[in-house]
């Protein structure tokens, strides 16, 4: 269980033998995933089965009872050095990965522009006139040229999506991290955050998507990954999709598609 | 039939409250100053109380959650006599009678401000914090700049409603003789015999103030406001607001 973990070169993020219990109920147990630069990886499987919780081990916004997550060959878990030196290096984690969660999570008392710089300003330490510049290419990109200086609350949900990818994306990221990113949207909505998140893979982005869109997942995923029960139960290419080996996917894919 | 309204045929001689206008201001001066420099601590010293009753650390958490209960249920007039008179002969500090009214007012109202510090920051949803925190942003800036904007405006009326509050508990500090309103009015009733005019001007000060304050609180309520387009959660209404003096 406890393996000295073995980064090889190719590797930007590895999980290795993690395990997390929330209370009594171990939600993720002895997993293992190692995310290449440039790959795609696709997590699904039935709800509460640990899927968020893996992908939020990733970026240690959840902290796992033991295994080790390593990111471009540093270890960031199990933690060394003091508190503050901790703190730090979570910070620089972070600043290197983006996520995208389910609920948006747009600051509402910012517009569009600002949910995008203050990270900017804050943590790349960007003058103001530069972050804006930055910002303002970022939601371009999204397609919100025209809808910088609305809040959030002015916006549609896939225009908030939007906006949120667009404040990760700002940061230059090596990796996404996409949370569940269409499940609280209206179905019309949907097709216009699928389509920002299709053009940033086809650009090269590494990423990591829990989603049930399996379209997407198919058109997209380069390693499918079938979590279920806390576990990886099945993994590979689109060959999981048409042709899933074990039993649990078989069942899921025939509930879901 | 006639109701006599007046029926002791009292003679009003409402010209006291000219002859005493300094004497008064003089007070509605030290009440305002004990209020704000109570409000002041109090508003600092319960963030820091609502931030330790939230520590993840369960004895911090349960120290912060006994001093708001024990502060919350003493009665401002005994814990002020308590400190000026017992605390001092017991420590043989020599507290003046200022501080020792700050003092009480600060360490109650800090324990009230706390309860309501605490259901507003607990109102804003955790994946403000989560965001903030997955770009990068250390807590600190993210409590500062994402989690505190957000519950500030929420609280806005009730802490302006404690604020009402600690002016009113204010005119307790009089019984160790600190010369605030109340106090003023008092001595110079026992100068003129005139309760009812002297008393009736230092309600309607009273008065004046608190609305001044719910004047300045909805304006500073909607600067805040403007900022926030949002609807955020309500807090739900247990917030102490206004109690009764002792």
């Amino acid at each position: 269980m406890s393996t000295v973990p073995t980064a090889s070169t190719d590797a930007l993020l590895e999980l290795n033998n993690v395990h997390k219990s929330f209370g009594h109920i171990e939600v993720i147990k002895d997993v293992s995933l190692k995310v290449r630069k440039g790959e795609h990886v696709v997590i699904f499987g039935p709800s509460g089965g640990g899927k968020s919780t893996l992908l939020r081990i990733m970026n240690l916004l959840e902290v796992p009872d033991s295994g080790t997550v390593t990111f471009q060959h540093r270890v960031y878990f199990p933690h060394s050095g003091n508190l503050l030196d901790k703190a730090s290096r979570l910070q620089q984690l972070r600043s290197q990965i983006g996520m995208v969660f389910q609920r948006f999570n747009l600051y509402p008392h910012l517009t569009a522009l600002q949910n995008v710089t203050l990270a900017l300003t804050d943590v790349k330490k960007m003058s103001r006139r530069s972050a804006r510049e930055k910002a303002e290419g970022r939601l371009a990109e999204v397609g919100l040229q025209d809808r910088m200086d609305h809040y959030p609350a002015q916006l549609s949900g896939g225009q908030q999506q939007r906006v949120a990818i667009a404040r990760a994306l700002a940061m230059d990221p090596k990796l996404m991290l996409f949370d569940e990113p269409t499940s609280a949207l209206d179905p019309e909505l949907i097709g216009e955050v699928l389509g920002v998140m299709e053009k940033l893979a086809l650009e090269g982005m590494t990423m990591v998507a829990v989603t049930h869109e399996m379209g997407f997942a198919r058109r997209v995923g380069d390693r499918l990954v079938f979590v279920s029960g806390g576990v990886i139960a099945e993994s590979g290419g689109k060959e999981v999709l048409t042709n899933p080996q074990q039993e649990r996917t078989k069942a899921f894919l025939d509930a879901v598609l | 039939m006639r109701v006599d309204w007046n029926p002791t045929n009292y003679q009003f001689a409402w010209e006291v409250v000219g002859q005493y206008r300094f004497w008064l201001l003089e007070g509605v001066i030290l009440t305002l100053k004990i209020a704000l420099v109570s409000m002041a601590f109090a508003m600092v010293f319960g963030l820091v109380v609502a931030l330790l009753r939230m520590s993840p650390i369960w004895p911090v958490r349960t120290l912060a959650s006994i001093y708001i209960s024990v502060f919350r249920a003493i009665p401002p007039l005994v814990f002020i006599l308590w400190m000026y008179y017992g605390v001092t002969l017991v420590t043989g500090l020599n507290i003046e009678a200022f501080w020792s009214g700050v003092i009480c007012l600060s360490l109650q109202y800090a324990a009230w401000l706390a309860e309501i510090y605490r259901s507003g920051l607990q109102a804003i949803d955790k994946g403000q914090r989560e965001a903030a925190l997955s770009t990068g942003l250390s807590r600190t800036r993210a409590f500062a700049k994402v989690i505190w904007p957000q519950a500030w405006r929420i609280i806005i009326p009730p802490i302006a409603n404690n604020f009402v509050g600690i002016i009113k508990d204010s005119s307790l500090v009089g019984v160790i003789g600190l010369n605030e309103l109340m106090r003023q009015s008092q001595i110079a009733t026992s100068l003129t015999f005139r309760p009812f005019e002297l008393y009736t001007a230092a309600m309607v000060i009273y008065i004046v103030l608190t609305l001044a304050i719910a004047r300045m609180a909805s304006i500073l309520e909607q600067r805040a406001a403007r900022s926030l387009r949002v609807q955020t959660r309500r807090v739900p209404q247990n917030a102490p607001s206004i109690r009764s003096a002792a």
